[in-house]
Formats: C-alpha cells, structure tokens, sequence
C-alpha cells in the first residue's frame, strides 16, 4: 500500500464505470417524446386559467379598481385585487414585494389584479376589462435619476433609493496603489439581460383542507416554498412544492416573482385548481433579469506585471422590488478576487432602486458583470505593460492553496492549465503572428463557486437511496432537475457507488413533502454539493446491502462486492457467488425483524457564511475557466461575426463529457446573446416591443466555430473529484468579445450591448449624425 | 353554433368542435386534445417550440389557424414514436446529447422529421439551415447540430433496414 | 343566473366561409363587410392574438389557378396564393427577378415561408416585410378583382376592402436588366431588417443606364421609391452610385431596437449602394462579388 497522493491524471484513471462516461440520460425517452410534464402541461379536473392585469406606468397612485366588467364576462370564476391577498410584503433578502399592487404601483408590469376563468383567452380577455384609475407619479428610470438630490422615492423606507450597500478595503489599496508602476482606469456598464427560457414561468395551485398544492417549474421548489409561505401569510405547513419539469432555469425561475403567489391566491378564492403561466411579453415585462451594473474599476500592477491592487465602485439596478440582487452584488464586488493573487482590494458597492423591471439572479450571478469591467481592464492591462494576455494571466493565477483577500480558500485549482490550454485551442500564437485586417483575438478567465453559502448557515444536501427487491435503485433528493442533466449525473453517482447499471436507478422530483431539503439548482451546487449526498447515501446503501449478503451468505461482508446489479465473491468452498441485489434486499426484507435497505447521505458545503461585508470562504470547491475569441468586423456596417470560441473549463472530474460540455457550449451562446444580440428599445421605463421580435436570442446561423475542453484536474472534496461547472462559461465572454473588437479595429465599446451601431460611430466619426434627429412618428410623411 | 374541424391526426381520422375556427392549432392541441407535446414558447412564430407537420411542411402551430387546416394531415410529437421505439430523429437527440432542458426538442424534432421525410439524404446546409430556424436557450446548438447530422445517418440506416426487410419478404 | 352581456365584452370570434371558386370568393367578399381573404393567415393570426376582430375569412389557396408561377407573353405571372417558400426556389422567379426571389427568401424563417403567401404578404401593407420592397422596385403590378370587375394596379397602391388580389405581374426579363434585394440583419440573425432596399437597372447597349428604380421598405407605410430618374442616360459608376446613396439617405427611418434613425440612414445609403452595384453587375452578367464594395 502506498500512501502518496496520487495525481489528478492517475485518480482519473481510477474512476468506476459509469463516471467519465457519456450516460445516456434517465430522461430522454419522456423528453423526446413530448411526454414530459412542464409547468403548463399540468392538467387537473375542473382548472381553471388565470390571467394578470399589469401596471402600464412605472410609477403611479392606484386610486380605484373596477372589477364589475370582468366579473360580468361569461366563464369568469373569480377576479382578485391586493384586497383578496394577506396584503403582506416577501422577498428573498428585502421584503419588499406585495403579491398584488397596495396603492402603488412600482414599474410597468407591476402585478394589480388577477382572473381565473374557464380558459385562456376568456381569463385574458376579463383582464383586460379590469378599470384602474392610475395617478401617475414621476418614475426614476435610470440609476442617475435615482441617486439624483430630491428623486423621487420608489420605497418610502429607502431613503436615496438605496436598497443595499456595503464596502471593504483588504490589505491596504492606497499604499499597494503607490508601489504600483502602471494603473488602470475605467468604467464598463452592463444591462438587463433576460433568461428568455423557451419555457416560461408557471404553476397550478389547488387548496385542500386548508393546506395548497403548487406545481411550479422552480429551480428551487424548499426555498421558494418559504417566500410562498410568507407572501400567502399562511404558515409554511399549509405549502407543498412540487417541480414540474422545467424549461430552462439560468437564475429565472428561483422564485422572486409573484406568478406563483398569485395562482395559489386564485386557486383559493374559486375553490379550484388554477394555472397561472407567463406569456412572452409578460416574462419580459416582470421576470427577474440580470442586474445592470456601473462598474468603476481601478487596477494596479508593477512593471514586470504583477498585479498590485484592485479597487472598485459598483453601482447595481435593483429595479423595484429586491430578489436576489444584493446578494448577486455580492457575488459581483468579491468573487472576482479568487482569480489572481491581489495583494489588496477596496471595494464600495450600491444597490439602487429604480421604477423599472426588478432584477435577480441570472447564471454567473453577478461574475459577467463583474468580468465585463475588470476583465476588459486586464486586456488593457496587457497593451499598456507590453506583455502578451495570457503571459499576463499565468503570471498572476492564483493556484491550489490560494487564500483571497476574502479568505476564499483554493483547493483544487488548474486555472494556469486552462490559460495554456486555450492559448494552443484558438490558436493564440500562430493568428498573433498572422494578423488579418478587421479580425481580433481577445482572452478572459474567471472563478466560480460549487454552491454558495448565501440563504442561511446551510449549503448541504440530503439524499436517501433506496435499493428495493426488484434489484432498482431510487435516489430521493429534493434538488431536482432543471435541464442540465442533474438526475442523471446523481443517477451516475448512486450507480457507480452502488455497482448496479445507472439504467437501473430513478431520481426522483423534488415534492417539498416527501423530499429532505434543499437548496435546489442555484450557485452551480448540484453535482458537487448534491452529488456528495448521494454519493454517502449509496455509499450507505451499499454497505446495509453487503452486510446483509454477508448474513445471508456466510462470507464476511469485507470480502464482498457489488457490481452490475449482483453481489459478488467466493464461499468458504471456493466457489464464486453471484447474487442479484434485488435478491440481497429481498431476503433482507423478509426475515423476522427484516429492513429496507434505505441508505442516507448528508453533505454540507465546506465552507463559511460571509459576513455583512462578504468576509467569508463561501464554497467549499472553486471552478476556473479560460476562453479566448477570435472575432471579425465589417468596417462598413460594424457588424460583428464571431469566428471561433474556445473555452478550457476546470470543473474537477467530468462526470458526463457530452452534459458538461452542453453546460459550457449553451453558458457561451448565453454570453454571446448578453454581449451583442439580446436588448430592447425602451421607451417611458419599459421595453417596446416585449418579444421575440425585439428581444434575439443566439440562433444556431450565428454560433461560432467552438472548442471546448477540460483542464485535467480533480477537487478532493467533491465526489469523485467533481465540480460545479454550470454557470461559468459564460462569465468572461462579453469581456472578451469587447477585447477582441478592440483588438479588430480599436472601438473598446464600454456599455453592453455591443452593437454594430456602436463601433459603427466609432469607425466614422467624421459622418455626420444628427440627421435624423426627429424621428418620424409612425404616419408622418418621410419627404 | 362551434365549427366542425376535420383533420387526420397523427394518422387518424379527427373532428373537433371549435368555437372559433381562427383559433390555432397551438391552442387545439394543448387545450382540446390534451396533446401538450407542442410547447408554447412565444405565440408569435419565432421561438419554433410548436412546430408540427401539416401535410408534410414544417409549420409553427401558433400560427395556424385550425379552421384552415380542413382535410389536412398533421403529425405531432405524440405521433412520432411507436411501440417499437423512437423515431430515428428522436434516437439521434439521445445519442448527442441533443437536449437539455427538453422544452424546445419537440419543435426540433418535428422540423427534422419533415426535412428527412423529403429529403433523406439532406446536405449539411439543409440540416443547418433545419436548425437555424429554432430556438434553443441550452444547449448553444452544437449538440442540435450533431443530432441532426447523426439523425440523416440513422434514417439512412433505417431506410436500408426497411428496405431489406421488405426484400426478404418478397 | 342570467348574465347581460355587452357584446364590446364577448369575445370576439372569427368564422371561416370556403368557396368553391374566385367568383364566390368575391361574392362574399362583396357581401360581407367583415369579410377578408385569407392565405397562410400568419398576419392574422398575430392579430388576433393582439385582440383585433377577426370577422369572417375566406381562403384562398385551394381555388383553381391562384397559385404557381407561369409566364404569359411578355410577363411573368405570380398567383397570390402562391406560398413564400414554393417562391423562393422557383426557377423562374430566380432567372427573371432574383431580386424578388431574394426577398421573397429574406421573410421570416423556413417555417413562416411555407404558410405565408405572396399575396397575403402584400396585403398586409405591413412595411417592414421584404417582397412589397422588391416588388415596388421592379414595377410590379397586381391584378385586383372585385364584383365590379377586374384591374390592374401598382403592387403599391393599397387595397380597398372586399379587393381580392388574384395575381402579381412582373415583365420578363431582358438583356441588361439587373435587380437586387439587399437586407440587412444587424444582429446577425433573423429578424426584421434593421434596412431593406430592393434596386432595379436597365442598361443601353451603350452600358449606361435606361433605367433605375431603388424601392427602400421600413421607411413609411409602404415601400418608398427614391427618384433616381435623373440619373438615367448616364454610365453607371461610383459616382452616380453616391449620388443615389445620398439621396436615399435622405429618408427618415425609425429608431427601435435594430439601431437609431440616424444610424438606419447611414446603412440604409451603404445598402442602397451595394443593392445598385449587385444589380448593374447583374445587368452586365457579370456576378456581383459578394459584400463587395465599389
């Protein structure tokens, strides 16, 4: 027996079957067949459909509601305004949010009453003959509105529109500034960006002795049921959760808007089961998009390119009620400090409430925006030092061991691997030494968390599994499946630990009910922190299952194993057992005194609760990427193509190479779309045209050529060596298109999105613009 | 007095009873004939969720009026397996990992479907230009791009199959 | 219980009336004022789904003779029913007009095109859609039938209510006479252009110009035709070429979210030129370069 550690290439190697593999997933079969349960697909006996009434202004008075018209319509079983509702305010962080408008309404979409009917259109319908008299206050529609002197108030209590602020200086900025021979200086703004999931938000409710049902597509169904809980005023008893298959996630459907609330509220006053589903334009209008951000961003290195100090001043638009953003802000001012060894940071941070949109959580959680600043500072950190950027990064990457200034301990880490690989996946050198006119190559990296400890003392998972007669397992977990593959990744764990085929173990849906808690599909936790779970709970099961074998065979359960589905080894005479597990569990069960065999798995994150200044090793395993582009632009027009993409993702072990490349490949087409498709026209606080239409989403016609890979890498803690690898490839992608224009033609675009229009005017500054200074109105005469 | 629609659905003979034959098919099949394979993503044409075959064409069903669709043959997702197994197109999205959260693959699915049942052997312009129309929030199209190219190979495999079978039968 | 309804309150709904043949058609047209003509019903239906009434509907596409493209005399026939998508790959349409096959390619996607036809495209009067741009630069007419009889109209002239488009006409091509469909998708992607200009030429023997029309849709209601007639009788270089993009740049386009007005006349007077280049290289036969510049 050897005692040294092994290297991540030799554990890889020691990997059971079934891990590292391209399982086919558990759910294929129900999704390709159209089978599958999304949150509108539920049907119950007697449902009705609910429709919500809106806010047209971003600021404004309710002086009245007249339900009597809608009431009136045929089919129209109920119409409820805030004075049906417990009238009492709930969110994640700052309770701020009525389920149903209280005498104000707050942004155009704001939610002020709500009908159930027979059907869709007929619940549309009496919505829209719903009469408010609106008194229109003046909005603040942007974040120099808000901090403006005198600007109106979006919440009475938050005096200056702040909703949130905290700051930091770590190791002494100002003095490491002074020894630093180059600075640089900027400010980088993003904007919302919507998770425009194909599918979007749902739920059906049903009440039942005082207790409702609420089938929702939510990525987190424990937490969420806390917010219902609280935004009903019933006590979390009288809530039950249960995910129905959801279309997409990314951070949208974790529970900070009031659909939900508002079909259980409907559900109650007609007695029925009701389904409240966004519509597109209303996903638009009152989701939770990413947070624009001002990011100003001060950076210092010596003159061999050692980065000194770092210090910024954050700006975030809370929109008007606070989901998830002060956290994400969080994640925003800190988590960029894990990636390269600064010696100090500062940081002053601000949440703004604005009458538009509230925003939230989106995949990456505050790190693209974050990324979109400071990763453009270091590209230009590389001109201005003459180093070329990934000689920059490697010189300045953090590596195991790395503490940050917010004591973000390193375990596992092969972020210099990523550089190195990327650099040879786009081919740095050799299109370095072949420049071509209007074509430019930028790179970034960035760091993410495997779960986060942000909702509570409590980043863990529990997991029972549960090997029954017929020789399949189940794994009972309340986290859940959102797209990415997660039950088939635990489903890949239980089996490997179990030694039975994965076709041969279910996972189920997490049901408030009947599942432990969690914290569901958020921070990238789920493989490494669930995945720990279950890998205890199988772990335990097997051992109830080669003890009983053991009992059953005569043989020690130490000379025992388990693999295909079967109990192996060798009787005292020698001759080889093979014994079908289902066989095992059977005869354990039907005994005198006879048990289940039901093993548990508990799992807590390994790390610390940030303080109020975001002091605190908040994951327990760091992800690292690196991801370069190359880009190309029309000097005419300033039309963007982007060429190639490469990115090289150190997530630890890959469980499933074809999933957590789908995680990487969909993360940067997400990048992508924030970085030059995905805006609006706004016109008095909200989006003109709220659809497809206005709104583009990556298409597959405008997809680049994509590498994608993974750093040789393996975390200790995770299970077998894994990571959270679902968010960060898309964090450094804007950043780094921005570079790589710069890099094309000298336009450095500072404001998301690029548009062609932008580089455009840079390109031509001499044209004149202005001609067009009065837009038409749509019937004027263009002569 | 709701209008009579007669169609053949997924190979049988249908009627519905529509109150308003402007309605869409979208809305038919989700809310009349518990057909809820059909996702809804946009309502406007543009996302491709609801994709379904009306006579042989790849058409959005939240843009077909159901009224207009009298004598017409439409084929849904639920109409595409059988008790056999999948369809090939649908093998190729499980081989490729070609999904993830799901929502959108029926309206893939369908529009591949159509492509293979008129062109079997289709270029990889034809399986791009198939794709391009759909939208995907998850996967970033790479694995839809496979999918697509590994479902021309299985169909070519089936057509073979098929067509041996039918010679040693004859 | 009894329920006195307001029928502004009852939703509205739609009737579908078949007919068996263009005289019915028009006959129900005639008779009924809510009555429309109906090809894919795309536009329609995006109505009806913003809660416009419907009224009643009456198809088209199965009645003899209103689809396909044929060619009669010294014309080239378009039935209105014809669907975008049997348009964009017709050889006919493609040897004669490109341009018109181009735009006709350029709505929407692959699914839209097969419901959508030509000629409930043109109704539509819609401004930001495609073939109405190309149709307005080649001097297409439509022919219009009503009970009173049937005549022939500018694709650009708007349709009176119970008009019933039958079919669009475009000359044959000729020798020297080149067309262009340029759209511009500043996303990258599909989506209506942020610009579209459709360009027609017809040179002399001599090679210089007998003809130009630049149609530019996204502008006004419908496709605006910027008078360039000034400019025939010359040879077709770069600087006629200017002088038609700064005139087109003239026009005042609509700030949304595909670019500001001022930055849509900007591409529109960059598309106007590359529309024109495509099209005298075409008149020439000679194949334009692609995205090239003069």
């Amino acid at each position: 027996m050897t005692t040294e550690i092994a290297p991540p290439a030799i554990q890889a190697q020691q990997l059971p079957s079934g891990i590292g593999t391209a399982v086919r997933r558990i759910d294929a079969d129900e999704k390709l067949t159209g089978r599958a349960i999304y949150a509108a697909d539920v049907r119950l006996p007697r449902m009705l459909y609910g429709a919500v009434l809106r806010s047209p202004h971003p600021h404004a008075r309710i002086r009245s509601i007249d339900t009597a018209r809608a009431r009136r319509l045929p089919g129209v079983h109920a119409v409820i305004t805030s004075a049906d509702t417990a009238r009492r305010k709930w969110g994640a962080f700052r309770p701020d949010l009525y389920p149903l408008a209280v005498d104000k309404v707050r942004y155009v979409g704001d939610e002020v009453a709500a009908v159930a009917a027979t059907d869709l259109e007929t619940a549309r319908l009496a919505a829209a003959l719903i009469d408010v008299d609106y008194e229109p206050l003046p909005p603040v529609l942007s974040l120099d509105e808000a901090l403006a002197d005198g600007a109106p108030l979006v919440h009475d209590d938050a005096p200056g529109n702040l909703a949130h602020e905290f700051g930091f200086d770590r190791g002494g900025t100002e003095e490491w500034f002074d020894r630093s021979d180059v600075i640089i200086e900027g400010t980088w703004e993003t904007t919302r960006q919507w998770h425009a999931a194909i599918e979007t938000i749902g739920c059906t409710a049903e009440w039942s002795h005082g207790r409702v049902t609420m089938w929702v597509n939510t990525q987190t169904p424990f937490l969420a049921r806390q917010r219902y809980a609280t935004a009903l005023g019933e006590p979390l008893r009288n809530v039950r959760v249960i995910q129905t298959d959801v279309g997409g996630g990314f951070g949208g459907k974790s529970g900070d808007d009031n659909t939900s609330v508002i079909c259980a509220i409907l559900a109650k006053k007609t007695g029925r089961p009701v389904q409240l589903v966004n519509s597109r334009e209303e996903e638009f209008l009152a989701s939770r998009p990413r947070i624009p951000m001002r990011y100003r961003v001060k950076l210092g290195f010596t003159r061999d390119g050692r980065v000194t100090a770092k210090d910024i001043d954050v700006l975030a638009d809370n929109g008007a009620y606070t989901g998830k953003a002060q956290a994400v802000l969080g994640a925003a001012t800190v988590r960029h400090d894990v990636l390269f060894n600064y010696r100090a940071v500062r940081a002053r941070s601000r949440l703004v409430y604005t009458n538009l949109v509230p925003t939230g959580a989106f995949r990456g959680f505050g790190n693209p925006s974050a990324d979109w600043a400071v990763g453009q500072a270091w590209d230009l950190a590389a001109e201005k030092l003459g180093i070329d950027l990934p000689d920059l990064f490697l010189l300045n990457a953090v590596e195991s061991g790395s503490i940050s200034p917010h004591n973000h301990k390193v375990n596992s880490c092969e972020l210099k691997q990523c550089i190195e690989k990327v650099t040879t996946a786009i081919g740095w050198r050799e299109k370095r030494a072949n420049r071509r006119p209007n074509r430019g190559l930028a790179m970034g990296c960035s760091v993410h968390v495997s779960g986060r400890r942000s909702f509570g003392d409590y980043d863990g998972s529990a997991a029972m599994v549960r090997v029954a007669d017929d020789g399949r397992a189940t794994v009972i977990i309340g986290e859940g499946e959102i797209g990415t593959g997660a039950r088939t990744t635990l489903a890949q764990i239980a089996a490997a630990e179990l030694g039975i085929p994965v076709e041969d173990v279910t996972v189920t849906r997490p049901d408030t009910d009947l599942t432990s808690h969690a914290l569901g599909a958020l921070a990238s936790r789920v493989t490494y922190v669930a995945g720990n779970a279950v890998q205890r709970a199988a772990q335990a099961a097997c051992q109830q299952l080669l003890e009983a074998a053991a009992k059953q065979t005569g043989v020690p359960a130490s000379e025992l194993w388990i693999a295909d589905g079967h109990v192996h080894g060798h009787n005292p005479e020698g001759q080889q057992l093979r014994t079908p597990v289902g066989t095992i569990a059977r005869a354990a069960l039907y005994q005198p005194g006879g048990e289940p065999i039901v093993g548990l798995g508990s799992f807590d994150n390994p790390s610390e609760f940030p303080d109020e200044v975001r002091y605190g090793n908040e994951s327990g395993a760091y992800n690292f990427v690196a991801e370069a582009a190359e880009v190309e632009v029309d000097p005419d027009t300033g039309a963007i193509t982007v060429h190639e993409v490469a990115a090289v993702v150190d997530c630890g072990t890959v469980l499933n190479p074809p999933l957590a490349e789908g995680q990487v490949e969909g993360a940067i087409a997400q990048g992508l779309g924030m970085a030059l498709t995905e805006r609006f026209h706004w016109a008095d606080g909200a989006p003109e045209d709220p659809t497809f239409s206005a709104y583009k989403i990556p298409t597959a016609g405008m997809m680049p050529k994509l590498h994608v890979q993974f750093a040789d890498s393996y975390e200790p803690t995770g299970p077998f060596g894994a990571k959270g690898v679902g968010e960060i490839a898309l964090d450094p992608i804007p950043a780094i298109i921005s570079s790589a224009i710069a890099d094309a033609v000298g336009v450095r675009v500072t404001e998301l999105p690029i548009t062609a229009e932008k580089i455009f005017w840079s390109l031509h500054p001499a044209t004149t613009q202005g001609n067009a200074a009065h837009p038409r109105s749509d019937k004027e005469d263009p002569s | 007095m709701p209008d009579l629609v007669r169609f053949t659905l997924n190979d049988e003979s249908t009627e519905v009873h529509v109150d308003d034959p402007t309605a869409t098919l979208l809305d038919v099949l989700r809310h009349k004939l518990a057909l809820t394979g059909t996702k809804a993503g946009c309502e406007i044409g543009y996302c491709g969720s609801c994709t379904v075959i009306v006579d042989g064409r790849a058409v959005p069903a939240c843009l077909q009026m159901v009224g207009l669709l009298t004598g017409s043959n439409v084929r849904t997702i639920e109409g595409l397996s059988s008790p056999e197994g999948l369809d090939p197109v649908q093998n190729a999205f499980a081989e490729c990992a070609g999904f993830q959260c799901g929502f959108c693959t029926p309206g893939h699915v369908m529009a591949l479907r159509a492509l293979l049942d008129q062109e079997p052997d289709p270029t990889e312009e034809q399986l791009d230009a198939t794709v391009d129309g759909n939208y995907c929030r998850c996967t970033g199209y790479a694995k839809i791009a496979d999918s697509a190219r590994r479902a021309a190979e299985l169909e070519r495999i089936t057509r073979r199959r098929r067509l041996e079978k039918q010679e040693e039968n004859a | 219980m009894t329920f006195t309804i307001d029928p502004t309150e009852a939703a509205q709904s739609g009737r579908i009336r078949w007919t068996d043949s263009v005289d019915e058609a028009v006959a129900v047209l005639a008779s009924d004022n809510d009555a429309r003509p109906v090809g894919g019903g795309v536009w329609l239906a995006l109505r009806r789904r913003e809660g416009a009434p419907i009224g009643t509907l009456v198809p088209l596409d199965h009645l003899p003779g209103l689809t396909g493209v044929r060619e009669e005399g010294d014309e080239l026939v378009i039935g209105a029913a014809s669907r975008l998508a049997d348009l964009e790959s017709d050889p006919l349409l493609r040897t004669h007009w490109p341009a018109l096959a181009d735009a006709v390619g350029a709505v929407g996607t692959a699914r839209i095109r097969r419901l959508v036809t030509i000629g409930g495209n043109l109704a539509a009067a819609d401004e930001t859609h495609d073939p109405p741009v190309a149709l307005a630069a080649a001097g297409a007419v439509m022919t219009v039938r009503t009970q009173d009889g049937t005549r022939k109209v500018p694709t650009t002239n708007r349709l009176a209510p119970g008009e019933l488009i039958i079919d669009l006409r475009l000359p044959r091509s000729r020798a020297l006479v080149g067309s262009a469909y340029e759209k511009f998708l500043v996303r990258g992607l599909w989506e209506y252009p942020c610009v579209h200009v459709a360009a027609v030429v017809e040179l002399d023997s001599a090679g210089d110009l007998m003809r130009v029309d630049l149609a530019v849709g996204s502008v006004r209601e419908a496709p605006y035709l910027v008078d360039l007639s000034d400019l025939t009788g010359h040879e077709p270089n770069r600087e006629l070429i200017e002088v038609a993009a700064e005139r087109s740049r003239q026009l005042t386009p609509r700030t949304d979210a595909k670019g500001s007005a001022d930055y849509k006349q900007q591409m529109i007077a960059h598309f106007t030129r590359r529309a024109l280049q495509s099209a005298i290289s075409r008149a020439r036969h000679i194949p334009a370069r692609p995205g090239g510049t003069a």
